[in-house]
């Protein structure tokens, strides 16, 4: 008996004692989250005293040189690459992902799932790569009238439209499969051919799921720094006319990387950079707030039990019907004034077409409300309060109006724009009309076609949509294969680099990052798991961990240009560490720390509460129950986690670039204080600097290709394998 | 399996997994002298190449390594600074500030500033004030400035902490008070970046330091004011664009910076300069 009570003391005692220590080391995590944010806050306030927020943020001049710290060209840079990207992905990705969920057949599902999961993992770097040999020059060929360079808006919104093609085929994919198999039956079941069903009854009802992977594409796409760099030209300008693709923009991003180099510690160059970094923080904080607010919304759609609450969910909730309303109109007002802006653009300068676009707005805006006065002047309380409502009260024929001449404007001005960029004026406007009148004629010659030819007509487009962006993906691989594979031999593999890095081999190139992927992982992984094992099964859920998940939230969605300055300003120059390993394993690891934080939290509560409980039951502490049921039942994901986070640091050339490596030494350093050499710096110091031959720098993206694709196969396998395992 | 394999099959895949990977972090057993010196530089790209070549030089003889990055001069002075590098390189002479600061300038070579022009320019000579003028976006055509091409200039320039910027601006803001670069002039971040640039796009105008003009293929250096890029002219001055390559210090140089610098400015190092095309200064 005796021995019975002692052990349950002790039992008890060391679930105490585990658990003020797995405080004290998510403490450590979390401080360092908001350490984070809170430095890149503080520096940057010398700019927003010295400069003026006024003129930071409505400066249409970035010129440090002459102490003209305006980011309106480079904000617009930043929006408009990313609008051209989901531009160009959303068709391709959506239309994938309804290819893939829809039409194909299911065995083909798993193997093009895994294929664009691992295109997802390819580094940035090898995009910038193929995007600065192949399609800059493959630009400048096509429209050598409109493109000096070749570097422009368009080549970036290329590529990073296909960069964020994974993220939206996948999301997508996961919205249209959870729709309810009750929506489809339903909708075969009263006639409705396979098409209609997809177009009429699922699309519709994944549309939040879709949103929310084009919302997070567009996260991605905010946070590019390496492609952009190598194939916007990094001109700090806004194209004129708005719409001009072919202009050269320079995003805040590329303007943080190409600028870094030479700030001097506490001048207002210095501090400007935070700033910028900090805009780029509130675009994800609004992006993170977005798309979360549209899943939970999926969620609560389709009945699910919505298993974390999280703090824009709350406030999304709670906020009174009337806010709601009045930020539907404000956006509506929003869209009003950008189309407005865009077609005044054409004929105007900026501020002209700015000042036509408020008159314009301004005008609808009027008449719409006094024709609302008019129609509800009987019934003041059927008012409607926001544009859908406004929508419904509308008479049905007007409705259908407004629709179909929307359409058409939509399309005449899509049209007219393009035209107008690649012909001019008069010619683009007989484009536009004859887009109009194209779209007319199909739509009346649809009415002639039954729906068995129309449905084979959208899947075989579906299908050559699939081919596109699979082919797209699959021209990158291959150019580079085809160049860099005959060049990779042993002695290049372990040899020395000659000539400052241009010729010879590149063995400190891939110790090196391997060395900051160990020294990454060493920062990242104990700190993530435990921060994310507290947060899952200890924390209360107050508002202090709702901020905390808020934050990490934050830190996740951020641009890893972000992490390199940071630890630049910090551990280089503050800490005096110089340009060293362990900087650069500081800031990949702190990049990483939040995903890995995330994705443990997400393995944890994906475990069924059952376990916990039967666990409890029968008399086992929580630390027990965490250790010996929890944390093996989610052990697959763990991993699966850990080495998706493996593979993003391997690729990042951002974080490392002005604190952990360099270009050129010939023996292997030593210590952590000394640089390194890496292979996606090595691959875009050679790229840019035209250094070493074309095949030479394909052999180092081939290598770096080959080393992440692995990393992310094998992911994949332990993720199946340990699918199978596990059955609940 | 009973208990004892696990825990023996675990030890053993740890020792597996971990030995190679200590070698490979301590690093490669033959650097290891008691008192070998690590030194990291950084700055100008025009100065990296030859920085380059004596890092494998000087290390064959000395037990100092030398760790090299580019980043513009602008980079070199700012690493000397925050204290993140041992010594910076630049191409250009140190501004007030940068003296104020405390640092010390040691000039190893003289290098000229070339001006390349694609190979469908159709130029071989420009004056200073046609450059000025392609530059400030007062000529926007290839036939503005004497050529028979009819093709819009595509116009190359540096990041603002290039040093080679630096000289090229200050000579165009002597030639025309109201110099002003134009906005859509392409920025490249390196020497390198501008030879490619400019390689790769036949109506391209840009500017290099003289020991990359070796690298040159299709691209061609005019001649600036009847002046041809040689460094004979800028040894006797004729060729305006020219400036001090130096290596800047916190302070005196010191120890093995000191000793680096003196070989450097001997016989040996000034040979090295000479072969990547800059002018010795001894």
């Amino acid at each position: 008996m005796e021995n019975n009570t002692i052990k349950t003391e002790t039992r008890f005692h060391s679930d105490k004692v585990s658990k003020y220590l797995l405080m004290g080391i998510a403490f450590i995590a979390v401080s360092i989250v908001f350490f984070i944010i809170l430095f890149i806050f503080g520096n940057s306030i010398d700019a927003i005293k010295n400069i003026g927020i006024v003129e930071l943020l409505t400066g249409t001049s970035w010129r440090p040189g002459r102490e003209e710290y305006g980011t309106v060209p480079l904000i617009t840079g930043t929006l408009l690459v990313t609008i051209g990207a989901i531009l160009f992905a959303v068709p391709v990705g959506v239309g994938s992902a309804i290819f893939i969920s829809e039409v194909a057949p299911k065995r083909w599902r798993a193997t093009l799932k895994s294929v664009s999961e691992v295109f997802a993992g390819i580094p940035s770097v090898i995009y910038g790569f193929f995007g600065l040999t192949f399609l800059v020059p493959l630009l400048r060929d096509l429209f050598p009238e409109q493109l000096l360079f070749g570097f422009s808006w368009l080549a970036g919104s290329i590529i990073l439209g296909i960069m964020a093609l994974p993220t939206i085929i996948s999301v997508s994919e996961d919205a249209l499969d959870s729709v309810p198999k009750s929506y489809r039956e339903a909708s075969l079941a009263i006639g409705a051919t396979k098409w209609e069903t997809t177009v009429k009854v699922v699309t519709p009802a994944a549309i939040s799921g879709i949103s929310a992977a084009i919302i997070l594409g567009m996260g991605r796409a905010i946070g590019e720094t390496m492609a952009v760099m190598m194939v916007c030209g990094n001109a700090a300008l806004m194209p004129n006319p708005i719409f001009d693709v072919f202009s050269m923009i320079l995003p805040i991003t590329a303007t943080i990387a190409v600028e870094m180099p030479y700030i001097v510690v506490g001048s207002t160059h210095y501090s400007a950079l935070f700033f910028l970094a900090l805009i780029l923080m509130v675009m994800v904080f609004f992006i993170s707030m977005a798309s979360n607010a549209i899943v939970k919304r999926t969620k609560r759609k389709f009945g699910e039990v919505v298993e974390k609450e999280t703090l824009a969910g709350k406030l999304m909730s709670k906020i009174p019907v009337d806010v709601l309303n009045a930020s539907k109109n404000i956006l509506a007002i929003l869209g009003l004034f950008v189309m407005s802006f865009l077609i005044s653009n054409i004929f105007l300068n900026h501020v002209a077409a700015a000042v036509m676009g408020v008159l314009v707005t301004a005008a609808i805006v009027m008449v719409s409300l006094l024709w609302l006065n008019d129609l509800t002047k009987e019934n003041k309380a059927a008012r409607p309060r926001n544009p859908s409502e406004f929508i419904e009260v509308v008479p049905a024929g007007f409705k259908g109006y407004l629709k179909t001449s929307a359409v058409y404007v939509i399309i005449f001005a899509l049209f007219y724009m393009a035209a107008y960029l690649l012909i001019g004026n008069i010619e683009a406007i007989l484009v536009g009309l004859a887009a109009v009148g194209a779209y007319v004629g199909l739509r009346a010659a649809s009415k002639f076609i039954d729906s068995r030819k129309t449905q084979m007509i959208a899947h075989s487009s579906l299908f050559i949509v699939m081919l596109f962006a699979i082919s797209m993906l699959a021209v990158i691989l291959l150019d580079i294969f085809r160049d860099g594979l005959p060049m990779i031999t042993w002695d290049f593999l372990t040899g020395y680099p000659t000539n400052g890095g241009r010729a010879g081999g590149i063995l400190p190139a891939i110790v090196g990052t391997l060395k900051l992927i160990i020294g990454a992982m060493v920062v990242a992984l104990p700190l993530g798991v435990i921060t994310g094992i507290y947060l899952a099964e200890y924390s209360k859920d107050n508002s202090f961990t709702r901020l905390v998940r808020y934050c990490i939230d934050i830190l996740n969605g951020t641009p890893s240009i972000v992490f390199g300055l940071f630890a630049m300003a910090a551990f280089v120059i503050y800490l005096g560490f110089g340009y060293s390993l362990i900087a650069g394993c500081l800031a990949l690891g702190f990049m990483v720390l939040p995903v890995i934080i995330r994705s443990t939290e997400e393995a944890l509560r994906a475990v069924p509460n059952e376990l916990r409980e039967g666990s409890m039951a029968m008399g086992a502490t929580r630390w027990e129950t965490t250790v010996r049921v929890v944390l093996p039942a989610a052990i697959g994901s763990i991993i699966t986690g850990t080495i998706l986070s493996i593979g993003r640091t391997a690729g990042e050339t951002a974080p490392i670039m002005f604190t952990a490596v360099i270009a050129y030494q010939s023996s292997m350093s030593h210590s952590i204080m000394d640089p390194v050499m890496a292979l996606p710096y090595q691959l875009f110091y050679l790229a840019t600097e035209g250094g070493g031959s074309p095949e030479m720098q394909s052999a180092i993206a081939s290598v770096l290709l080959i080393i992440v694709l692995l990393i992310f196969v094998t992911a994949s396998l332990v993720r199946n394998y340990y699918s199978k395992k596990i059955k609940w | 399996m009973n208990e004892n394999t696990k825990i023996l099959l675990a030890v053993i895949i740890t020792a597996a997994i971990c030995i190679p990977v200590t070698y490979l972090v301590s690093g490669s057993d033959n650097d290891e002298g008691a008192d070998s010196v690590t030194l990291s530089v950084a700055g100008s790209t025009t100065v990296l190449p030859l920085m380059s070549v004596y890092a494998e030089t000087y290390e064959k003889y000395t037990n100092v390594t030398l760790e090299v990055t580019g980043g513009g001069s602008g980079a070199g002075a700012s690493a000397v600074i925050n204290g993140t590098a041992s010594f910076g390189m630049l191409s250009r002479d140190l501004k007030q500030s940068e003296l104020d600061a405390g640092l010390k300038a040691t000039v190893i070579a003289k290098d000229g500033v070339a001006v390349i022009v694609g190979s469908d320019a159709g130029v071989t000579n420009l004056t200073l004030e046609q450059i000025a003028g392609i530059y400030s976006g007062e000529f926007t055509n290839w036939n503005q400035v004497g050529s028979t091409v009819d093709a819009t200039i595509a116009v190359v320039t540096r990041e603002d902490g290039s040093g080679t910027r630096s000289c090229f601006e200050e000579v165009m803001e002597a030639k025309d008070p109201d110099y002003e670069l134009k906005i859509d002039a392409t920025v490249a971040t390196s020497t390198g970046t501008v030879v490619t640039t400019v390689e790769g796009n036949p109506n391209a105008i840009g500017y290099v330091s003289f020991g990359a003009l070796d690298r040159l293929v299709n691209a061609t250096a005019v001649d600036v004011g009847g002046v041809a890029a040689d460094t004979a002219f800028v040894v006797d001055g004729t060729y305006e664009l020219q400036r001090n390559l130096l290596l800047a210090t916190d302070g005196e140089p010191t120890g093995s910076v000191e000793k680096l610098f003196s070989w450097i400015l001997g016989p040996e190092g000034q040979a090295l300069v000479e072969d990547e095309g800059f002018i010795a200064v001894k």
